[in-house]
């Protein structure tokens, strides 16, 4: 086979830049491959999803476990509903857990956080499947309504700020 | 098949506001060596390009080998060129590679010949006007009149109908001249190329053409076969055939104002 | 006074009327199906040309634009206590904006440039007319190979200033300032996207490569066969790219983001 520098030098070109294609899929944007067979679906509604984006990690006791895949409106009661990817590995996640928007910082991401429950067959308690919904959820803290509570708190008398802090948790 | 090769009837052309040519018609006769002759300036090299379809005339029809170049598409225009070959004023060899590949260009572009046979022509083609020694030469590397003859044979590549040489004899030394000459009398003679030269040259172009136009004023001035011409009683012809300074030519080109006004 | 309109009024025609040229130039170079067999050798020349060259530059101008960023970016995300992103600060600015618009930019010096230059000195020595006078239509056999080139090389080397300004950053923030390497990538991997930002990084290089190319081409094959006008068309061609550049992303940014 014959063949000039030029033209292994433009194959060479031609790799590199394909390479660069691959590594930035999967090194910077964390590309998961197949992940069909990797990961099982789990859902969970929440009051209020604050400022959780796709992708945004799903950790049990800050262990990264799976991905926030999917964020939709439930049209029929209107509630967030976040699907999240779980690898497959962690497949044992009873159906007492509890899933939380968590912030990590006080200006940074908003991740889930998952407390897994106990797990007890005399109780009902079975293993979460592909396509089950988290029973126990809690929203992401609204860091306005955080305050709004406590200007609340400090500046009035007792009795209307319990009524009126509710009444924002509520909203 | 035609006699003429090329007809040109009524051709006008002007260019930014300047006529070049004001109704104008020549015909160019097959196998033949046609000059047209005219002094500087007389836009003879547009008269090249607008037979070669780089330029579009604002008037009149130009048909070659029965094609009408003026309005056909382009991709017939470049079907037509193939036919036709021009040597320019420069040579315009292309600098980029040697003058082996530059004849053998044409045929690459143009005949899916394989690499041994493309060779044999080139070298043939080379022969022909006395290059072959300078095939892996760059175009750089040659002198002027090596420059026109390595252009001459890459024109020549394709086996053209005709070919147009603009101003083949220009800052030539006497002995490359010559040997120009011979080679496009050559050309004519043994390949029956039918040849139009544009040049200011008189004395060299009339050993060797059958057909003479004299341009002037963006018009024909007069036409005949070389001995007419030679022969002819025209003042105007008379001069510029024999390059004499006095006559009705006027050594000037033509100003608004007058000479005396302008100082 | 009418002078001065109506001179205006010959400018903007003039303008269109070039606009209308480059259109039907790239019209005619593209159209019509290509010879593979023969122009995929000059193809191959004219990426060698535009892309294996310009990888130098790309790769170190990447490199320090990275780094740079690394060690701003850093400085300013510690008084917030949030060093922990400066993987996505550096990745996003490098994929969103500064891959694309510094790769087209200086693919506008470096190729853009050397593109008219030589187009039009191919144009001023009568080898572009020779050449349609030998039945070869000079706008598929240089015009076009070379706007390929142009258009495959820019994504590619686009990719790579990105891939290099991102581990330059790295290299700042991880190796010199301490940053931890997994928080360095996972802040990246969870905030940038494939699709819409490493997607949208692409389609901005293919759209500047387009814009580019076309923009040194056309200068090249309409500049003054003269000294002067192959200097002028290539001084023109660097400035219009980079204008034409930066309206553009402006324009991609707003679409896509």
């Amino acid at each position: 086979m014959r063949f000039s520098k030029v033209e292994l030098l433009v194959g060479i070109f031609m790799l590199l830049g394909l390479l660069a294609s691959v590594i930035m899929a999967l090194q910077v944007a964390g590309l998961v491959l197949n992940k069909q067979s990797d990961t099982y679906t789990l859902s969970a509604k929440f009051d209020n999803i604050g400022q959780l984006k796709l992708r945004a990690p799903v950790r049990i006791g800050g262990v990264l476990i799976g991905r926030v895949e999917n964020i939709y409106l439930d049209t029929k009661d209107y509630v967030p509903i976040v699907q999240m990817a779980i690898n497959s590995q962690y497949n044992n996640l009873s159906s007492e857990s509890k899933a939380s928007i968590l912030t990590s910082g006080i200006i940074g991401e908003q991740y889930i956080s998952v407390t897994p429950g106990f797990y007890d067959e005399e109780l009902g308690s079975t293993y979460l499947k592909d396509g089950d919904y988290f029973t126990d959820t809690s929203s992401a803290v609204i860091l306005e309504d955080l305050i709004a509570k406590f200007l609340y708190n400090s500046s009035s008398d007792n009795k209307d700020t319990t009524d009126n802090t509710q009444n924002t948790t509520a909203n | 098949m035609q006699q003429n090769i090329v007809e040109i009837k009524n051709l006008s052309f002007s260019y930014s506001g300047n006529v070049i040519y004001d109704d104008i018609s020549l015909n160019i006769k097959r196998g033949q060596i046609t000059a047209i002759l005219g002094p500087s300036g007389t836009g003879k090299t547009t008269l090249l390009r607008l037979i070669g379809g780089q330029l579009k005339p604002t008037q009149g029809s130009i048909i070659f080998d029965g094609d009408e170049i003026n309005g056909i598409s382009r991709q017939k225009l470049y079907e037509v060129r193939k036919k036709m070959s021009m040597l320019f004023q420069s040579g315009a060899l292309f600098t980029d590679i040697n003058v082996f590949e530059n004849v053998a260009f044409p045929l690459r572009e143009h005949t899916k010949l394989p690499d041994i046979l493309i060779r044999d022509l080139v070298l043939m083609k080379l022969e022909a006007v006395g290059l072959r020694a300078a095939a892996y030469k760059y175009p750089q590397e040659l002198s002027g009149g090596m420059a026109r003859r390595a252009a001459l044979a890459r024109a020549i590549a394709l086996d053209p109908l005709m070919i147009m040489y603009d101003e083949p004899f220009v800052g030539q030394d006497p002995i490359t001249m010559g040997v120009l000459v011979k080679l496009i009398k050559d050309l004519n003679t043994h390949l029956n190329i039918s040849s139009i030269i544009v040049t200011h040259d008189v004395a060299e172009v009339l050993e060797i053409a059958h057909y003479v136009y004299i341009l002037h004023n963006a018009k024909v001035l007069g036409h005949g076969t070389t001995q007419e011409i030679k022969n002819s009683n025209d003042p105007m012809i008379k001069q510029f055939i024999n390059g004499l300074y006095d006559g009705p030519f006027a050594f000037n080109l033509k100003s608004q104002t007058s000479y005396i006004k302008e100082l | 006074m009418l002078n001065f309109i109506g001179s205006l009024g010959n400018y903007a025609i003039g303008k269109i009327a070039s606009l209308g040229r480059a259109t039907i130039m790239l019209y005619h170079a593209l159209i019509g199906k290509p010879n593979f067999k023969k122009h995929f050798g000059l193809l191959v020349a004219q990426i060698y040309f535009i892309g294996v060259l310009s990888i130098i530059i790309i790769i170190v101008s990447g490199l320090f634009i990275g780094m740079v960023l690394g060690l701003q970016g850093f400085n300013i995300l510690k008084d917030f206590m949030a060093t922990g992103s400066l993987g996505q600060l550096v990745s996003l600015a490098i994929i969103r904006e500064l891959g694309p618009v510094v790769t087209a930019l200086l693919y506008a010096g470096r190729a853009g440039s050397a593109l008219t230059a030589e187009i039009g000195q191919l144009k001023a020595s009568e080898q572009l007319s020779s050449m349609e006078m030998m039945g070869v239509d000079p706008l598929r056999r240089i015009i076009s190979p070379r706007f390929w080139a142009g258009v495959i090389s820019m994504p590619l080397l686009s990719m790579m200033f990105c891939l290099v300004g991102i581990y330059g950053g790295k290299l700042v923030g991880v190796d010199w300032l301490g940053l931890d390497e997994g928080v360095y990538f996972s802040g990246m991997q969870s905030s940038v996207l494939l699709v819409d930002d490493i997607g949208a990084m692409v389609v901005k290089a293919f759209v500047f490569a387009i814009a580019c190319t076309w923009i040194a081409l056309f200068n090249g094959y309409d500049c003054k066969p003269t000294s002067s006008g192959i200097s002028k068309a290539t001084t023109a061609t660097v400035v219009q790219s980079s204008l034409a550049v930066l309206g553009l992303d402006f324009v991609l940014t707003a679409l896509m983001f």
